[in-house]
């Protein structure tokens, strides 16, 4: 799923490890969530938007809006 | 990738798969040792020698309990597709041996080779994962 995970991390000086320790998850898995190869569970796409201190819908580009 | 996100199932695994092991390299000793002063007979011959498939079989739960334990969602699928090459291999190699076994003379293949098999394929899924990975890393620098 495309999303604006990447953007968001960056404007945080964040880098994928920091991420990663910050949401408890590898960096391997912050990679893959960012590149859309690996869509998260609904707990942890919640755990990233409670980050970001934003909702899903501003991380997470839904499928059938993405054009 | 940071192992610690693996480390905490991979120290339960090797911690309980040791004495699983250990029952093994007895019973695969001890099971035909029975067989043999028991001059086991009928229903106590069968339970006598499918003890050392027990250990065998308790490596299967011992995976299973290490992909429930991982913490991270995302090593827990790479390891699941793991398995999941290693099952379709197997499945494959049993399919097409068994084949020649009827039409090509192909020597019998004891059915236990087939979980030897199995945990082969795990290695295989593990590269599988490996070329997954970089080619998405390669995708992505680009």
């Amino acid at each position: 799923m495309k999303n604006h995970l990447r953007t968001l991390r960056a404007a945080r000086g964040w880098s994928q490890g920091d991420l990663a320790d910050r949401l408890e998850v590898s960096r391997q898995s912050v990679n893959a969530i960012e590149t859309g190869r690996y869509d998260p569970s609904l707990p942890l796409a919640f755990r990233i938007a409670e980050l970001f201190e934003l909702t899903i819908e501003d991380i997470f580009i839904s499928p059938s809006r993405e054009n | 990738m940071p192992s610690s996100h693996r480390n905490a199932a991979a120290r339960a695994y090797v911690r309980r798969f040791v004495p699983m092991m250990l029952g093994y390299a007895v019973l695969v000793f001890a099971a035909p040792y029975a067989i043999w002063a028991l001059e086991a007979q009928g229903p106590l011959l069968w339970g006598l020698a499918m003890l050392p498939a027990l250990p065998i079989i308790g490596v299967f739960w011992l995976i299973a309990r290490y992909i429930v334990e991982l913490r991270d969602e995302y090593v827990r699928v790479l390891e699941v597709r793991k398995a999941l090459v290693a099952t379709a291999l197997t499945l494959s190699i049993a399919s097409i041996w068994g084949f020649l076994e009827i039409y090509a003379d192909a020597v019998h293949l004891p059915t236990f080779y087939i979980p030897v098999i199995w945990f082969g394929g795990l290695g295989v899924g593990s590269v599988v994962n490996l070329i997954v990975e970089r080619d998405a890393r390669e995708r992505d620098a680009a």
